[in-house]
């Protein structure tokens, strides 16, 4: 289990550093997509296989076919090779966010008692409950969701018919 | 509530004449010799009520206002509140008399001046310290508007100047408020209350005590923090510049007075012998200062200096004698003070066209009625007696000798101060007026004095005089109010 | 779950977003070969109907909640809290909202009327649920609402490469803000188990919270939150997104948004702050962020000729102040907090109006020089802004003085007694207190544009419309009024909060 844990999560971060660093936009990703399947591993790990299925079905799926879709159809597709994308503070940036979390995330995790939490046990991740946790208590904060969804399709519009031009 | 009025009609006023529009300058003038006549007359009746009934806080009106920390809208006035209520009338008053040529703007000249005014007298009457902090930094903004914009010279740097030592030194001071709000364990910011029950451990008296001082004594002008007064003093119009020599200097002494001294005895009797060795460099320092200045301003606004060193001083000496002679040198400096400026800043200048002293020429012969209301000033200035000036600068002088923790030469250093301030009044006295020239031998006359002119003069002359000649007329108030200050500087020292 | 119960507690939001949807209808259909300034109209026209019955419902709740029946007894597991100080507060968006809408109509960036209408209001209901939200899902939904309603905006000039270019900055610095806030939320309810906030603070007070997973998620939240409250060193959006963005988005940015952060900071951390074992460490990073905040958003302040990014950089200082009252960790503070919230959003408000005022007329972005000698042609649009500044820099009479003091009243009573500098919060107050000082050179370089210059003004006469100086004068007045009289307010928040 841990080492899967460990294998499933290096990958994730790889995928995700690979994504910003790479020039070659369309590599970009398929590093991305690489992060995504990382983390339908790890729902897998913790017993949440619909939303692992899930992560497969959108993320991977769609949301990893449209991006390359929207790459094809703009027209530089691969970026300035000329220009380092990476910033030249990176290494400090690097070593400051490395630094932290050694000397600060660390230690609080693993001095704290990490004793496994009882109500989780009985926790049954399954469609249905999902499903009813929505709709039932949940749906207020749904709800909110739908007027995201909104806000995210109007800014879209926006943004989209502005750059085809009048 | 006769006192309320003083600050109900100066913030009417300037509201009113904000809106009526600039062209129309007479009926604004008039509108505001009215309002600044009213306020004289207010403080005025307060001042006979006073003398009727010598009570300790008169006409105090407590509302609730903001209970959640402890303050509340109370305002009362003792006989210290009253002489400088009745000073802030007289300068007002004057200040417009020698305003009356002004037509630039004019409608938002008197809405600045009379929101300054109207801060000032609110200062005065607060017996809240929430309520006299927001007075006193009302009066803060509308000074940089005057200053900036009806200025000469360097007047927005003067301006800007100004305004940040004042801000600071009301922050400073804030910080002290809110220290006494915790340190009484009264959680209030009644004043009274704070007199009579604040219970300040020493410690936190040595500590406190300097923080509230020096915030107040910023605005008074003391060294090394005096660096605003003359700047702006200078770059100030004559109307703003009276009002700051005269009055809003004055706040600051006041706040020392009634707050760091009233409230914190044992930490002024702790700090005393430093600040006076401050005052003293404040009169020496100014006078020498004043002595080499060329511009005719400058040597007023550093004889502002000097003379408000004086009134630490005499805040400094702790005993009856001095801190009477401080309360009348405030009194005294504001008429003095105002009428020098005014005679430079508006009757000199608007006949001359300039304030260099090495330009001015046989201006005795050319005009004769302006250099004797100078000279007389300035003897008022210099302290000779029969001007009020004589009795304060006593009074602070032997409130001095008295004070047992001073040093020798704190005593020697004002006398030296006195004798510097002879110097130089005599010696610019005599560089303006008397001074022949034999390039420039016109003899050509001035316009005289117009209406206006002389009535201001009139006016601040009187007092000068009616105070020197018979001091009664504020040591009476002034000494049932002290009372309490020296009853709780007794105690502290135990 | 009680849908009937919902509809009425959401019911002020069915109102509005049904009036956003009859806008844009309207707009795509009717509307359609109008010139823009007439259908800008006409949609601002149904948005403020809409915002108005949204209103209107919020105030029947109020007088319903505060009359004691117990119509909204259910809070949904804490999603949809309805007391008299959330139902205040969302009232008081909706107020903003309202003026927001009169001053955005005179100067739509292009041809998506409703559009930008319509984000306008999904972010009021975004603050307005954020406010109302006391469960952790609901919190991360409804910020993420506000910020893509926001990115929207901002980006809304498709035009202009700087509105882009200043939504981009702000939709990836909040993107990654957002991301920080989720870690935490999510450690938050690692260490408690809980997802409203009661528990939360249940769980934390009682000490069944393992300590140490609180301060990680504290911490994650401080940075995100600092974030979406502009402070520093989490501030670098805000300048470009205060200057290249709409003027009335910016305004927006600058008080809806935080009002609504930070009245989720008191809820949030209020508790946390005065129970929790770790609260020393908690405290003492937030003091950083306040002072960095003060600092460099007045040091930065400093130096700026444009009015808005100085605006902006304001905000960063006044961020920085409000943590003092954060930072207090008792109940004065939370008051002051919002009192300090609510002042601050009125005054920024009013002075972003009047510059996007200035700036739709002049038909450019202002610097400070092109103010010099407003006062002639357009003396009452001096005056006003006169006081929206003043109350910024902390000047009595006006609210943002009484706001100050009483943070620091707060942050120093939190610990009155010290025996060395380092303790308490004095030294904080005089940092603060001398941040003023350095803040009043800017605010008064400003208005000495405004009111000092004589020379010939730039602008010509400005001819507002009756909704701008209306909204403008109302602002005003309730900026004094609640300098001259605060205790109202005071008194409210401190009853329903505790």
């Amino acid at each position: 289990m841990t080492v899967a844990f460990y294998i499933m999560a290096a990958i994730a971060v790889l995928g995700a550093v690979m994504a910003i660093a790479l020039r070659n936009v369309v590599h970009a990703v398929f590093s991305v997509l690489l992060f995504f399947s990382a983390l339908a591993g790890l729902f897998i790990l913790l017993l949440a296989e619909f939303i692992a299925v899930v992560q497969v079905l959108v993320y991977i799926g769609s949301v990893g076919i449209l991006m390359l879709f929207a790459i094809m159809l703009t027209t530089k597709v691969t970026g300035d090779p000329t220009r380092k994308l990476l910033s030249r503070g990176w290494a400090w940036g690097g070593l400051v966010s490395g630094a932290l979390l050694l000397a600060f995330l660390v230690p609080l995790i693993t001095q704290s008692k990490s004793e496994s939490n009882s109500q989780l046990s009985n926790f049954n991740p399954s469609v249905k409950d999902l499903g009813l946790t929505l709709m039932d208590p949940y749906f207020a904060s749904v709800g909110v969701i739908a007027l995201l969804l909104t806000a995210g399709l109007i800014a879209a519009v926006v943004a989209a018919s502005s750059a085809s031009g009048e | 509530m006769i006192a309320l009025l003083t600050v109900i009609i100066s913030f009417s006023a300037a509201s009113i004449i904000g809106f009526i529009p600039g062209k129309n300058t007479k009926l604004i003038r008039s509108l505001a010799l009215l309002a600044a006549l009213a306020t004289f007359a207010a403080s005025l009746v307060c001042y006979f009520q006073y003398l009727a009934a010598n009570s300790q806080f008169q006409q105090v009106i407590d509302l609730a206002w903001i209970p959640a920390i402890g303050a509340q809208f109370k305002v009362g006035v003792d006989g210290l509140s009253i002489s400088l209520l009745v000073l802030t009338g007289i300068v007002a008053i004057s200040g417009v008399l020698f305003s009356w040529e002004l037509e630039d703007r004019a409608n938002q000249f008197y809405a600045y001046y009379f929101a300054l005014i109207g801060g000032v007298f609110g200062v005065f009457l607060s017996l809240d310290l929430f309520l006299l902090f927001v007075f006193y930094e009302i009066a803060i903004v509308p000074k940089y508007f005057i200053i900036a914009i009806w200025g000469s010279g360097k007047k927005t740097y003067a301006a800007m100047k100004l305004v940040l030592f004042s801000f600071v030194g009301s922050a400073v001071a804030l910080f002290g408020l809110i220290a006494l709000y915790y340190g009484s364990g009264q959680h209030t910011f009644d004043l009274i209350q704070l007199m009579q029950e604040g219970e300040f451990s020493e410690t936190f008296q040595l500590m406190v005590f300097p923080i509230l001082f020096v915030g107040f004594a910023i605005l008074a002008g003391m060294w090394p923090f005096h660096t605003w007064a003359p700047t702006g003093h200078v770059a100030a119009p004559t109307a703003a510049s009276m009002l700051l020599a005269g009055v809003v200097m004055k706040l600051g002494a006041y706040g020392c007075l009634r707050v760091a001294i009233g409230l914190l005895p044992y930490g002024a009797i702790y700090w005393a012998p430093v600040i006076g060795w401050i005052a003293v460099i404040n009169i020496v320092y100014g006078a020498l200062i004043a002595l080499v200045q060329k511009d005719f301003k400058y040597v007023i606004g550093y004889s502002s200096v000097s003379h408000m060193g004086f009134v630490l001083l005499g805040l400094a000496t702790l005993n009856e004698v001095g801190l009477m002679g401080a309360s009348l040198q405030m009194f005294s400096h504001g008429i003095i003070g105002a009428l020098l400026f005014a005679i430079v800043g508006t009757v000199i200048y608007t006949r001359t066209h300039t304030r260099q002293l090495y330009e001015l020429h046989n201006l005795m012969a050319r005009m004769p009625g302006v250099c004797w209301a100078f000279i007389i000033a300035g003897l008022a200035s210099m302290g000779l007696p029969g001007f009020s000036g004589f009795v304060s600068e006593l009074h602070v002088l032997i409130g001095t000798w008295n004070q047992d923790q001073f040093s020798i030469w704190i005593i020697i250093l004002a006398g030296f101060g006195i004798l510097a301030t002879f110097t130089y009044t005599l010696v610019k006295i005599h560089e303006a007026f008397f001074r022949a020239s034999q390039s420039h031998s016109t003899t050509e006359s001035y316009a005289p004095m117009t209406l206006a002119e002389k009535a201001g003069c009139a006016l601040l002359i009187l007092f000068a005089v009616a105070i020197g000649l018979y001091p009664k007329l504020l040591t009476s108030i002034l000494e049932p109010s002290l009372a309490p200050i020296l009853e709780a500087l007794a105690v502290a020292a135990g | 779950m009680n849908y009937p119960q919902l509809f009425l507690t959401t019911l002020p939001e069915l109102i509005v977003v049904l009036g956003m949807f009859v806008a844009l209808g309207f707009d795509y259909t009717k509307y359609k070969e109008l010139d823009p300034q007439t259908r800008s109209n006409k949609v601002a026209a149904l948005s403020t109907i809409a915002l108005m019955l949204g209103l209107a419902g919020v105030v029947w709740q109020f007088l319903q909640v505060t009359d004691g029946s117990k119509t909204f007894s259910n809070s949904f597991n804490g999603q949809v809290v309805l007391t008299p100080l959330t139902l205040w507060f969302k009232g008081l968006i909706f107020v903003l909202a309202l003026f927001v809408v009169q001053f955005a109509k005179t100067d739509v960036p292009n041809k998506h009327v409703s559009e930008y209408f319509g984000l306008i209001l999904l972010s009021t209901l975004g603050m307005g649920f954020l406010i109302t939200a006391q469960n952790l899902i609901m919190l991360f939904v409804s910020i993420e609402l506000i910020s893509l309603s926001l990115y929207g905006l901002t980006a809304f000039q498709t035009d202009k490469k700087f509105s882009v270019e200043a939504g981009i900055k702000y939709f990836t610095i909040g993107g990654v803000s957002s991301a920080f806030l989720l870690f935490g939320l999510s450690y938050l309810f690692g260490a408690t188990n809980e997802l409203s906030f009661e528990g939360i603070t249940a769980a934390i007070t009682s000490g069944a919270a393992p300590q140490n997973y609180v301060l990680i998620a504290s911490a994650f939240l401080v940075v995100g939150l600092g974030f979406k409250i502009a402070a520093a060193p989490f501030h670098l959006w805000a300048p470009d997104t205060y200057q290249c963005g709409p003027v009335p988005v910016a305004a927006w940015v600058a008080s809806g948004s935080k009002i609504a952060s930070f009245f989720l900071l008191v809820q949030l951390f209020g508790p946390v702050l005065e129970t929790s074992e770790q609260k020393e460490t908690l405290i003492a990073g937030i003091v950083l962020v306040s002072v960095l905040s003060m600092v460099l958003g007045n040091i930065g302040a400093l130096r700026q000729s444009c009015v808005k990014r100085l605006l902006a950089y304001s905000s960063i200082a006044h961020a920085g102040y409000i943590l003092i009252g954060l930072v207090a960790a008792n109940e004065d503070g939370s008051i002051s907090v919002l009192f300090y919230a609510v002042i601050y959003s009125l005054a920024t408000l009013g002075a972003f109006a009047t510059i996007g005022i200035i700036d739709s007329r002049l038909g450019r972005e202002a610097q400070i020089d092109d103010f010099n000698g407003t006062w002639k042609q357009n003396p009452g649009l001096s005056i006003l802004f006169m006081i929206f500044i003043l109350s910024l820099a902390g000047i009595p009479p006006l609210s943002g003085f009484f706001g100050k003091f009483y943070l620091f009243m707060a942050a120093i009573g939190s610990q009155p007694e010290i025996a060395s500098w380092s303790e308490g919060f004095y030294w904080l107050v005089a940092v603060a207190l001398l941040m003023s000082a350095v803040s009043l050179f800017y605010y008064v370089k400003v208005l000495k544009a405004f009111l000092v210059s004589a020379d010939t003004p730039k602008l010509p006469s400005i001819q507002i419309t009756k909704a701008e100086g209306a909204g403008l004068l109302l602002l005003a007045v309730l900026v004094v009024y609640l300098g001259i009289y605060p205790t109202g307010l005071v008194e409210f928040i401190a009853a329903s909060l505790g």
